[in-house]
C-alpha cells in the first residue's frame, strides 16, 4: 500500500478512535506509524476533521419546538394495517398527518424523565464549577456529601471504580437532590448521577438501561436497589463498554 | 414499535437525522419536514423492524430515499454548486476554521455537490462508519473511499476561498486606514 492510497482509506476513518480497532483501517494505520510524513498528516487530518465536524455540528442549529413535535407524532399516527388499506394510501396519509403536526400540534411538555436527562446533561456538560469539591480520593468524596446529608449508599459501576475521581456536587432538580461524581477513565470524560427512586418513581426499576443524547452528551440511565443512576459520557458505546464491565 | 421505544428514538436520534436533513434540502423547513416525515414512517413501519438496533440506519436510510422522492417530484429545492475557487487555495488548517462564522462552515458543506455531500454530511453527523455509509447509500466501499475524498476536497477549497475572503475585508480596511495616514 503507498501513501495516496492509505490516505485515501483514512479519509474515512472516525476521528474519536471507534474504527481503531477495524481491520478495514489495520495496514493504513500501520502505515502511519512507518512514515512520519504520512502520520503528520493523519494527525493534522484527524485534528481538521474534528474542528469542522464541531463547527458544522454549532452551524445547523436544532429548532426549538422539533422534538416536541416529533414525540407528539406517536398520538396522531397509528401503524398501518396491511389488510385494510393499500400502500399508497398509507404513505398519503402519513405525509398528511406528518405536514398536519407541524402546524396543529403545539409542543407538549416535557416528560420528568427527560427533564431529569436534561438537568443531569447540562450539569454534565457545564464547565464553570464542574465540581464543587476537587478531589481524587473516593473516601473524601463519600465524607463531602455525607456532611451534606446526601448518602452515599449506591454502587459505583466497576468501571468507574477503576477510574480516576475530579470531584462532585450536588445537583437540584424539581426539589430534589442529585449526587454528582465526575471520573476519568482511560482518558473519557463521564459523570455518575444518582438520586432517590423516590423522586422519578415512574422510572422502571426492572433492570434495563436507557440510553438517550441530551445536551451533546449520551446518556445511560437505570434504577436499582431505590436509586435512579445517571451516567453520562461521550457516546452509547463508550457507556455500554463502562456498564458491561459492572 | 412501542412508546419507549420510539421516545428513544427521537431522543437520541433527531438532532443527527435533522443536521442530514438540513445538508440535504439546505433550509430548516425542508429539514424539520424530513425529518417529521421519517419519524411518522417510523410509527407507521417500525413494528416491522425486528432488529431495534437498525433502527439509526434505517432512519437515515429512509431520510434519505424520502428527499430523494422529493426531488423526483419537485424542481422547487435549491441546488448548489460549488463555488468556483481558484486553483492555487493554500491548505485548509484547523485556525482557518475557527476563524469563519458558522454559517460559513454550514455553507461550504451545502456547496458540495450533492453525490459527495451525501456521504460527507453522514460521516460528519452521528459519525456514521465507512460500512454503514456504504449500505445506507447501496454504493460500493470503494465509490464511497472516492467520494468522502472528493466531498473533503471540495468542502475545503470552499472553507479556504471563505477564509481567504474573511481575511481581505480585514487588510483592505487597515491598508485604506494607512492610506490616510500622513
Amino acid at each position: 500500500m503507498n501513501n495516496q492510497e492509505a490516505k485515501l482509506i483514512l479519509q474515512a476513518y472516525r476521528p474519536n478512535g471507534q474504527d481503531a480497532s477495524d481491520p478495514f483501517f489495520a495496514e493504513a494505520l500501520e502505515q502511519t506509524r512507518r512514515d512520519p510524513e504520512l502520520q503528520k498528516w493523519f494527525a493534522e487530518e484527524t485534528v481538521l476533521n474534528n474542528r469542522v465536524q464541531a463547527r458544522l455540528e454549532g452551524a445547523i442549529l436544532i429548532p426549538s419546538g422539533l422534538k416536541a413535535d416529533l414525540l407528539a407524532l406517536q398520538k396522531t399516527v397509528r401503524p398501518a394495517r396491511w389488510w385494510f388499506q393499500p400502500m399508497k394510501l398509507a404513505a398519503a396519509a402519513v405525509i398528511l398527518v406528518s405536514l398536519g403536526a407541524i402546524f396543529l400540534l403545539l409542543p407538549q411538555k416535557s416528560t420528568q424523565l427527560s427533564s431529569f436527562r436534561e438537568t443531569m446533561a447540562q450539569s454534565s456538560t457545564q464547565t464553570q464549577e464542574h465540581v464543587v469539591f476537587e478531589s481524587h480520593d473516593i473516601a473524601k468524596i463519600q465524607q463531602w456529601l455525607q456532611s451534606r446529608n446526601m448518602g452515599t449508599n449506591f454502587d459505583l459501576p466497576t468501571a468507574l471504580q477503576a477510574g480516576i475521581a475530579q470531584g462532585c456536587r450536588v445537583v437540584d432538580w424539581n426539589g430534589h437532590q442529585a449526587t454528582m461524581i465526575c471520573f476519568m477513565v482511560n482518558g473519557e470524560h463521564m459523570d455518575l448521577f444518582v438520586m432517590d427512586r423516590a423522586g422519578l418513581p415512574a422510572f422502571p426499576d426492572n433492570g434495563a438501561t436507557q440510553f438517550a443524547s441530551a445536551n451533546g452528551v449520551m446518556t445511560a440511565m437505570w434504577a436499582n436497589g431505590g436509586k435512579v443512576y445517571l451516567l453520562t459520557g461521550r457516546d452509547k458505546e463508550l457507556l455500554q463498554k463502562v456498564l458491561q464491565q459492572t | 414499535m412501542n412508546e419507549t421505544d420510539y421516545e428513544q428514538a427521537v431522543n437520541s436520534l433527531y438532532e443527527g437525522l435533522y443536521r442530514f436533513a438540513y445538508s440535504l434540502a439546505g433550509n430548516a423547513d425542508d429539514a424539520a419536514e424530513l425529518t417529521q416525515e421519517t419519524f411518522a414512517r417510523l410509527l407507521v413501519k417500525g413494528g416491522q423492524l425486528r432488529d431495534q438496533s437498525k433502527v439509526k440506519g434505517w432512519l437515515f436510510t429512509t431520510l434519505y430515499r424520502i428527499f430523494l422522492g422529493w426531488k423526483r417530484r419537485e424542481t422547487s429545492l435549491p441546488h448548489y454548486e460549488i463555488a468556483s475557487v481558484e486553483s492555487e487555495l493554500p491548505p485548509v488548517t484547523p485556525e482557518m476554521v475557527d476563524k469563519l462564522q458558522n454559517e460559513a462552515v454550514s455553507e461550504s458543506l451545502l456547496e458540495v455537490e450533492e453525490r459527495y455531500r451525501v456521504p460527507l454530511a453522514l460521516y460528519y453527523f452521528e459519525n456514521h462508519s465507512y460500512a454503514e455509509i456504504a449500505a445506507m447509500l447501496d454504493i460500493p466501499i470503494g465509490t464511497l473511499m472516492s467520494r468522502l475524498s472528493r466531498g473533503k476536497e471540495m468542502m475545503r477549497k470552499s472553507l479556504a476561498a471563505k477564509s481567504i475572503g474573511a481575511e481581505r475585508k480585514i487588510i483592505s480596511i487597515t491598508d485604506s486606514t494607512r492610506r490616510k495616514s500622513p
